[in-house]
């Protein structure tokens, strides 16, 4: 019984512990905290561990040349385990016990949707990279003050995709997406609705959503190319489009195969063999003497570089903000909504009535020779 | 149902069938299922990658390599999480959550060393994929038929032909009357562990190739589990034909009602299987004991 | 603090459903890997009842445990039925189902995207209360008669059927008060929380649940209790170290398991008299060491 009592007193003990406000030191006008929270456990923690990578970076960069306003900044990792409930208890620890200035939040619909409504009751502002709208907006469509979006949204990508493909002589395509994933699913209307504006075809019967834990993607794909379409647009992670392609090999398709962000290196690496028929986007013009030097100084063990840069680019942009408003929240909030910032993958404009970049934010499309990436159109186009 | 679908069918049904082995083998021995199985399969592949594949030493180290750190961890799972339960005479719900426990484990171990990057296997073959009467079929599918089937005979001559077989079958039929007898059943339960640890190792080789390589790669022992409750729960025979019958059902559904209906139309005839067969196809060997 | 009120929301919806694993496992022996699938019912029910119809939330809620102990009686027919390693194959098989169907209706459900904007209307308050009331039932269901015939069953199947006991109708209807209190468990969540997701309630979290029942003493309601809400709060603690959460809460109950295979509670249970007689005990032995 006495073993009873002990381990009780213990976990009320370590209740208390753990709860207690333990570091009011971040106040102090010494330091500034940004927290840090990602997946990093959990099914898209690849995404996750980029993101934080490159934030970690920038804020090595910002300390390295004084800090902001003379303030060193200092991060706190949180981790959501790719699941809501712990990323709300994470959010709620980083704003109250931790107290941080400024969060970055996961590249993941589903978490930020679960998140969105916390944000609204601490004050705090959070850039994430979930790039669907319905993330940053409530039921009403008003949108939540303290959340923002520093990548182009699923529309303007999906948009771009069609109009690249069109322009290239795709007419008939094949969808073949992951239902069970809120990313991919969102990228689907805008590219369809902008091939079929543009006079291209969709068959109805040629758009396939699947799960992503299905095992024989070969059955479900074979409808598709049987029907003899000239592209199939495949907006999945990484790991799924790597067995579409392999799939699509084993079957003979010859033509094209358009992906999103997630086509981008290291997937031909991944693939291994000749990926001349994938066409894909990006936020970063690898070519481009400064991105190319910075990919191949930091990358190196970097899942998803585009994610790295974007994590980089908005602590830049964040620094520069509070730089200029002070750590407040509503003020950097504020400030925020209008902000712009030049950094590694081109110049992030906010737009204050979706609280995301406006369209003029550089994507670039690119498709494979062999297996290198050859860097094909800039959006929007220069003139 | 295409020619083609049911080629499909069959090579997701060979897949299904090692894990199905793997798990039969341990049920029929300690009448449990072992769900520490999948991260097994996943902790072998990983160091198979890792050890192996990834200095471009070809398929078949890989798989040695693989089965081999499959055999290891089995055992050594067996030690840790469930010799003293079988000690304590504890029911079979403990072996059943602390093989959950287990994998919980391995699972957290492979996600800490390998990261949740995936990886993938360097191409074994040149040309990915031969014809066979109008269908498609790859060649890792086909040296992954070859080599299940190779394993499955071994295993059956193994068992049914050595004095250790006769040992096994003994302990899984009473484990207290075979001890009586003198045979050291938990030498036969490592030997067993062993076993399933080297269909654990292949299996997880096997879906890294055909697949990709990421830490949750071991979910797909779900897929063993049914395959082996189809089967008769403890029958390998059994284990395989329903690995077969789950493989070509799923092709079947897939091509017809689409992603996602498929695994509900699965569910129901399973169930409808269940209620009008409960002993599985090849008939449990396992006694209901009161 | 609203850390602690957050997390303490979070261990009483989980208590609940924790209440409803203990009926199903500790007191019946049956194991299930698709109770989250009810917490899922509840929650998708209740929510769009009330997104959709404008429902009031209480009679939403009462509606979504109706839905979910229906759909259980469906189940739970051959779940009844079966042998136990199947129980568990069928749940899986059901819960996988569950969370398919709510994927292939996105036009209802919100498919991948989950279900957002669910009003947040349920407090801290009224999930102790509701945690508290699901413990009560399930200490007055223990002491039933009908918590008697499934500890009986539990232990001997067989002999229980002998006794004279219908062991379907009673571990259908464990199975049901499970159901009930995991769809209830889940309506608060949903609620609670603000958003539902198609992916939170794989068979993983059903796992979840019973390695807490198993953790605190399968046999007592004071042990699942106190193994739901440790395991709730333990990963709190362990921010820091992150990377190593699912290794120390799997070695954790592991050595449970190894060397203290009934729980940490084993059969004790916190009652009054239970209660008295420990501090009985207490006292004599403080009372022997004061008098050396």
């Amino acid at each position: 019984m006495r073993k009873t009592i002990a381990i009780v007193m213990i976990a009320l003990m370590t209740l208390a512990s753990v709860f207690a406000n333990g570091s009011s030191e971040s106040a102090a006008g010494g330091t500034i905290t940004v927290g840090i929270l990602q997946d990093t456990t959990g099914a898209t923690a690849t995404l996750g561990k980029s993101v934080q990578k490159g934030v970690e970076d920038a804020i090595a960069d910002i300390n390295a040349k004084g800090g902001i306003n003379g303030k060193t900044v200092k991060y706190i990792e949180y981790d959501t385990a790719a699941n809501v409930d712990t990323a709300i208890s994470a959010y709620i620890r980083a704003v109250t016990v931790d107290q941080v200035d400024f969060l970055f939040g996961p590249p993941i619909a589903n978490i930020v949707s679960g998140l969105k409504a916390t944000t609204a009751s601490y004050g705090v502002p959070m850039i994430t990279f979930a790039v669907d709208p319905l993330c940053y907006m409530d039921n009403e469509g008003k949108i939540y003050e303290y959340l923002f979006c520093a990548q182009p949204s699923t529309v303007v990508q999906g948009q771009i995709m069609a109009e690249f493909a069109m322009q290239n002589g795709f007419k008939n395509f094949g969808v073949f997406y992951t239902q069970d994933n809120s990313y991919s699913l969102s990228l689907l209307d805008p590219f369809v609705s902008t091939v079929k504006a543009n006079g291209g075809t969709i068959e109805d019967k040629n758009v396939i959503g699947y799960n992503a834990s299905e095992t024989d993607i070969k059955t479900l794909i074979q409808p598709i190319i049987k029907a003899g379409v000239d592209a199939i647009y495949c907006p999945n992670y990484t790991a799924p489009l790597v067995l579409i392609k392999k799939a699509c090999d084993e079957l003979g398709f010859k033509g094209a195969i358009i992906t999103g962000l997630d086509g981008a290196p290291a997937f031909n690496s991944q693939v291994g063999a000749d990926c001349s028929n994938v066409y894909f986007i990006n936020n970063i013009d690898i070519y481009e003497e400064e991105t190319a030097k910075a990919i191949a100084e930091r990358c190196s063990d970097v899942g998803a570089p585009n994610k790295y840069f974007l994590g980089y680019d908005s602590m830049q942009m964040a620094a520069a903000v509070m730089a200029e408003v002070g750590t407040d929240g509503k003020a950097v909030a504020k400030a925020l909504e209008t902000a712009e910032y030049t950094g590694l993958t081109g110049t992030i404009k906010m737009d204050p009535a979706s609280h995301m970049p406006v369209l003029g934010t550089p994507m670039f499309m690119y498709k494979y020779d062999g297996t290198t990436p050859v860097m094909l159109q800039k959006y929007p186009v220069e003139k | 149902m295409s020619f083609q679908t049911l080629i499909n069918g069959i090579s997701t049904g060979t897949v299904y069938a090692l894990i199905a082995i793997g798990f039969a083998l341990v049920f029929n021995i300690l009448k449990f299922s072992n769900f520490s199985y999948g991260a097994t399969m996943t902790a072998s592949a990983f160091i198979a990658y890792f050890l192996v594949a990834s200095k471009g030493w070809g398929l078949f180290p890989t798989l040695v390599c693989s089965a081999t750190a499959g055999a290891l961890i089995s055992i050594i799972g067996e030690y840790v999480g469930f010799r003293r339960i079988l000690k304590n005479h504890s029911p079979s719900t403990y072996f059943f959550v602390s093989s959950i426990t287990l994998g919980t484990l391995y699972e957290g171990i492979v996600t800490l060393k390998a990261g949740t990057n995936f990886y993938v296997y360097p191409n074994f073959f040149k040309e990915s994929s031969v014809d066979i009467l109008g269908a498609v079929v790859s060649k890792e599918n086909i040296i992954m038929l070859v080599i299940s089937v190779a394993a499955l005979v071994v295993l059956a001559l193994i068992i049914q032909k050595t004095s250790i077989g006769r040992a096994i079958r003994a302990v899984s039929f009473d484990r207290d009357t075979a001890q009586l007898m003198g045979i050291n059943a938990t030498l036969i339960i490592q030997v067993v562990f062993v076993i399933s640890g080297i269909f654990g190792g292949l299996a997880g080789c096997f879906l890294g190739i055909k697949y990709t390589l990421t830490s949750t790669l071991g979910s797909l022992v779900v897929k063993g589990f049914i395959a082996s409750v189809i089967g008769g729960l403890g029958s390998l025979t059994g284990a395989v034909i329903g690995a077969m019958l789950l493989g070509i059902l799923e092709a079947f559904f897939l091509s017809t009602i689409g992603s996602g209906w498929a695994t509900i139309a699965s569910f129901a005839v399973m169930l409808v299987f269940l209620l009008v067969r409960p002993q599985g196809i090849a008939g449990s060997n396992v006694q209901e004991k009161a | 603090m609203r850390l602690f009120l957050y997390v303490l929301t979070q261990v009483c919806i989980t208590l609940v459903s924790v209440c409803g694993i203990y009926i199903l496992t500790g007191l019946t022996g049956m194991f299930s890997l698709g109770s989250a699938a009810f917490m899922a019912i509840g929650a998708y029910v209740s929510g769009l009842l009330v997104l959709k119809l404008g429902m009031n939330m209480y009679l939403a809620f009462l509606l979504a445990i109706i839905a979910a102990v229906a759909v259980g009686y469906v189940i739970g027919f051959p779940v009844v039925r079966l042998r136990r390693d199947y129980i568990s194959l069928v749940t899986l098989g059901f819960g996988e189902s569950i969370a398919q169907l709510i994927l292939l209706l996105s036009q209802y459900t919100g498919g991948a995207f989950g279900l957002i904007g669910v009003p947040r209307k349920v407090n801290v308050g009224f999930t102790v209360i509701a945690a508290a009331l699901a413990i009560a039932l399930t200490a007055l269901f223990k002491t039933s008669k009908y918590g008697r015939q499934c500890i009986a069953i539990k232990s001997d199947e067989l002999a229980a059927k002998a006794m004279g006991i219908n062991t379907s109708k009673v571990k259908m209807i464990a199975f049901l008060l499970s159901c009930g209190l995991t769809a209830f468990a889940g309506c608060m969540y949903a609620f609670y929380v603000g958003y539902v997701g198609p992916t939170d309630f794989g068979w993983k979290k059903s796992a979840d649940w019973v390695i807490m029942v198993f953790f605190g003493g399968v046999n007592s309601l004071t042990g699942s209790i106190f193994g739901g809400a440790f395991l709730t709060f333990l990963p709190q603690y362990m921010q820091s170290l992150n990377k190593y959460r699912y290794i120390v809460y799997a070695v954790l109950v592991l050595f449970i398991l190894n060397f203290k295979p009934n729980g940490i509670f084993g059969e004790w249970e916190l009652t009054p008299r239970n209660m008295k007689k420990a501090l009985k005990k207490f006292d004599r032995k403080m009372r022997k060491e004061g008098g050396k």
